[in-house]
């Protein structure tokens, strides 16, 4: 059974960059922190283990995935989730299966993200 | 016993056509009401000569043939050529000059048939499918199989050598799709043929609506009629589609009119653009929420009353309309659950199709849309002014939930607006821009990148969405869209199909058949490069096991080489574009292609999506 390391990923997540998890962090500038290495890693990781085929490949969720681009869960939370999801999510249980180095490169490909634009600036969406 | 008998004379049959024929041209299943209103519109129908008298020796028996079939209406004739139909080929081209029913091209006779499922879902009339009877009818049997899920009918005329069998003739050729078809016949003689034609039309057009297949001799084909034979023409006149009883839809109309929150469950309710007038008016009378998993046009999009499925959950009661496949485990336990479905009146057990038992408190084995009158009669006599008060408040409930979904939608489209690959949301949302002040008609499944479509646009109309494929096969989108697209022709209809890629290869030679006949629609690829769906499966699967996910995409995706459908598009005629991978490109390519399909041609963007 997976057993977080709580030691790991704050090393991890010094090594990534990823010092303020938090909505703030998805702004150009909080992006820019992230360490450019990993999001390109993380970016590839969301497409090997399949993450895109229910997410989306830029994480904007689809009718068989929630978005996850705007996740607002930390490091810790989001690897929870995915060693033990609540939901539908396929569990991906143990470091056999994909390691806690490849989750936090993945969640830094989420926090690089830019914020979707407002649905207002958007004449398409405020049509009949 | 095999009798060969002369032929019809074309002066005969003409009059029998003019006075009978035309009378029975559209007709669908009707409803008592209906058969009413038919049968005082179309007294010819009583007088029609049906017994015609052979006067030269130049007829042959698939000329009969022609002459039994023309006045049942069909408009087409899809068609796979082969030498044991050749016969009836013939006649189609030169006996009733290819017009009424027109031979359609087919490479294939999974299209023929698929083609006939789309086409009836606009038109609401079957199409004939001509096709061999051993192999052909093994290539076609997806689409039957899909046809019959989708309660379509699709009349099968299969070409065999009954009297002179050879080593690619068949004893029962139609035992092949018994499984899935709902009556068939392999007559022996003209007079047989004769009436096992008008039968099997009358016995596909009956609520519930399935495939039936008749089996056509070769020999009986080509054989001379000889001169001063006798042959008759049954009369066809529609039956009336089976009515809920009176009693049963009293209680149903009580149970609905009492209810503190009722809901209607919809699924293949509207037959016909009647059936989703009687729905709409129903649900305003009641002020009641409605549930669609949209196989058919059955209720309007932004309708206030259009909900999410989790309304089920609310409800004390239920009623499910032609959705027999309704659990009582989506409702709340003390929910009561109606149902109106023609679904028990006839099945088959072969296949699972029929899913779960249905365990409905008050179960009416009848049409919804035959019943939906009769029930909204009832429902009107039984509300008090007092209940009324009540509906009023439900409906501000519901319009706020609608209108909640919607706000929801329009945020969930902007996550990856500017994406590449394209988002599907902006697949959608582009597309809308351009079509909606169109007469717009979506003739594929709705189901399909994410339901973007009947979230964002304004389905409305009956002809605005033929529904999903009844058996979920893969092969059925592409050829079901270009028939929908034959039968939106005559309207000036904009047809436009949004096409899952995988679906898509499975009969790509459809694509000729709809430049061939010059159908003008509009296709969009949802490129997609993969079998998504079991990507999915097999990510969950091997995570569940504790291996290796990063495996799933063996056998599932198709990406090495990409294939290019602009260019396959184009080698079959059409005018195509893309791959489309840059969404500032989008909004110029649909304009490019829409000026084409206005002039009457088909158009492919190739657009490079999400996966879902």
């Amino acid at each position: 059974m997976f057993v977080f390391r709580r030691v790991t990923f704050v090393l991890l997540a010094l090594l990534l960059g990823l010092v303020v998890p938090t909505r703030a962090q998805q702004s150009s500038s909080a992006t820019a922190n992230l360490a450019p290495e990993a999001i390109e890693k993380g970016k590839q990781n969301f497409v090997t283990y399949a993450c895109y085929a229910c997410h989306g490949y830029g994480g904007q969720g689809s009718d068989v995935g929630p978005r996850i681009d705007t996740t607002r869960l930390t490091l810790q939370g989001f690897v929870n989730i995915v060693r033990k999801p609540a939901r539908r999510m396929p569990p991906f249980r143990t470091e056999r299966q994909i390691s806690n180095a490849a989750l936090a490169e993945i969640y830094a490909f989420l926090k690089s993200l830019p914020s979707p634009p407002d649905p207002k600036t958007i004449p398409l969406l405020n049509a009949n | 016993m095999h009798q060969e008998k002369g032929s019809v004379d074309r002066r005969s049959f003409l009059k029998a056509a003019a006075t009978s024929g035309a009378a029975f041209v559209g007709s669908q299943a009707l409803g008592a009401q209906q058969a009413e209103q038919a049968a005082t519109a179309a007294p010819a129908q009583a007088d029609a000569p049906t017994v015609v008298e052979i006067t030269n020796d130049e007829k042959h028996g698939s000329d009969f043939m022609m002459d039994v079939l023309k006045p049942l209406g069909f408009e087409y004739v899809t068609i796979n050529p082969h030498s044991d139909s050749g016969g009836l080929q013939e006649s189609i081209i030169n006996y009733t000059g290819n017009k009424s029913p027109e031979l359609i091209t087919c490479l294939h006779e999974e299209v023929a048939v698929a083609m006939a499922h789309g086409y009836f879902k606009i038109e609401g009339k079957p199409l004939a499918a001509l096709m061999y009877s051993s192999v052909g009818l093994q290539h076609a049997s997806m689409a039957v199989y899909s046809a019959f899920c989708d309660r379509v009918p699709v009349y099968m005329l299969l070409g065999n050598r009954v009297w002179n069998p050879d080593s690619r003739s068949v004893r029962d050729p139609a035992g092949l799709a018994r499984d899935f078809t709902k009556w068939d016949d392999q007559p022996v003689s003209l007079e047989q043929f004769a009436a096992s034609a008008v039968r099997a039309y009358a016995i596909a057009m009956t609520p519930p609506l399935m495939p039936v297949a008749i089996t056509i001799d070769q020999k009986l084909q080509e054989s001379r009629i000889p001169k001063g034979t006798t042959l008759r023409v049954p009369k066809y006149t529609p039956n009336a589609a089976p009515e809920g009883e009176s009693g049963a839809v009293t209680e149903v109309a009580r149970l609905l009119v009492n209810a503190e929150f009722p809901v209607l469950a919809v699924e293949r309710a509207a037959r016909t653009a009647a059936g989703l007038d009687y729905i709409i008016e129903l649900a305003e009378l009641l002020q009641a929420g409605v549930v669609d998993t949209i196989q058919r046009m059955n209720f309007p999009s932004r309708h206030p009353l259009s909900q999410d499925a989790a309304v089920l959950r609310e409800a004390d009661v239920v009623l499910a309309l032609e959705q027999p496949l309704l659990s009582r485990s989506a409702l709340k336990s003390s929910a009561k659950l109606l149902s109106i479905s023609s679904f028990d009146l006839f099945t088959r057990s072969n296949y699972w199709h029929f899913g779960e038992y249905q365990e409905a408190d008050l179960p009416i084995a009848a049409d919804a849309e035959a019943t939906l009158p009769a029930l909204i009669e009832a429902v009107k006599r039984l509300i008090t002014p007092d209940r009324k008060r009540t509906f009023e408040a439900r409906r501000a409930k519901l319009a706020e939930a609608h209108q909640r979904t919607r706000e929801r939608n329009r945020v969930l489209a902007t996550h990856g607006w500017d994406a590449s690959p394209l988002s599907t949301a902006r697949i959608a949302a582009e597309l809308w821009e351009q079509i909606k002040d169109k007469d717009w008609s979506l003739v594929s499944r709705s189901d399909g990148m994410s339901d973007w479509a009947w979230r964002l646009w304004d389905f409305k109309k009956y002809h605005h969405h033929i529904g999903q494929s009844g058996s979920l096969g893969i092969g059925y989108s592409n050829p079901a869209a270009v028939g929908a697209a034959l039968a939106n022709r005559k309207y000036g209809r904009l047809s436009v199909n949004l096409q899952n890629d995988g679906d898509f290869m499975f009969l790509p030679g459809t694509l000729w058949t709809a430049a061939h006949h010059q159908i003008p629609m509009l296709t969009v690829m949802h490129n997609n490069r993969m079998y998504n769906q079991e990507v999915m499966v097999v990510a969950r699967i091997a995570a569940e096991r504790n291996r290796d996910v990063s495996r799933c995409h063996y056998g599932n995706v198709f990406d090495k080489p990409f294939i290019n459908y602009a260019q396959l598009a184009k080698s079959m005629g059409w005018y195509a574009e893309g791959p489309i991978d840059n969404p500032r490109e989008l909004a110029p390519a649909i304009r490019r292609a829409l000026a084409v399909v206005e002039r009457g041609e088909p158009a492919l963007l190739d657009t490079v999506t999400q996966p879902n």
